[in-house]
């Protein structure tokens, strides 16, 4: 079973990561996501960490999404 | 985006995230911007000691790991753990963080109900370089952080 880890990051250090490393993805879809998304938003990154490190998910972090949160 | 000198070091407790960030949910993401662009210190700069950490996603379901560390730091230094009384505990903490670059400064940031805890904490007495911050003064202090990161 692949390990799977989460963050929360601004988009902009996603960006980097996806550029200055070798870091795949689950879906082509998920990269343009990521490179639509304004460097001053964050994102929930949701990567496994297996043999080849690739990110399967990114969600964008809003204040809706802090509000469910924070107030369940 | 450069990173910005917010001049103090900032120590959470349990009743900041109970009282104010519950009251207003979007405190959490002003943390998460100044978490990410403090000077010296990216995401290690809003301190919540780890016992109080897990305690609150003990209590709170709905809220993430993730999400909450992107917000703060969960500091976790063995001796000032095994302090039982948290008032203490929250007090050494911001003693013990101000030793570090570039801040010599640090804020306790609480609810009003329990500023007169610190106060009158004789540890807390001891301390020159420690300020406690609660309520609305606390609110507004990260509001102006808030407002560098989107300005500067």
């Amino acid at each position: 079973m692949a390990t799977i880890i989460n963050s929360v990051d601004l988009a902009k250090d996603v960006k980097d990561l996806v550029i200055f490393s070798t870091v795949k993805f689950n879906d082509d879809a998920i990269k343009n996501k990521i490179f639509a998304t304004d460097d001053n938003n964050f994102l929930l990154i949701s990567k496994s960490i297996d043999s080849d490190p690739t990110i399967i998910d990114a969600v964008l972090v809003d204040d809706d999404f802090v509000r469910k949160a924070v107030l369940g | 985006m450069p990173s910005i000198n917010f001049g103090v070091r900032l120590v959470f407790d349990e009743d900041f995230y109970e009282s104010e960030i519950k009251t207003d949910p979007k405190l959490l993401t002003k943390l998460m911007y100044i978490n990410a662009r403090a000077l010296g210190h990216k995401r290690h700069f809003n301190i919540l000691p780890r016992k109080i950490f897990n305690k609150i996603l003990e209590n709170n379901g709905s809220m993430s790991r993730e999400l909450l560390k992107c917000s703060f730091y969960d500091f976790e230094e063995e001796k000032l753990e095994e302090i039982e009384d948290e008032v203490e505990r929250i007090i050494k903490y911001a003693i013990h963080i101000i030793k570090e670059e570039p801040h010599k400064k640090s804020f306790i940031m609480t609810s009003k109900r329990k500023e007169n805890d610190y106060l009158n904490n004789r540890h807390f007495q001891n301390s020159k370089d420690v300020s406690v911050k609660a309520g609305e003064e606390a609110k507004e202090i990260l509001n102006g952080f808030w407002e560098d990161c989107t300005t500067k």
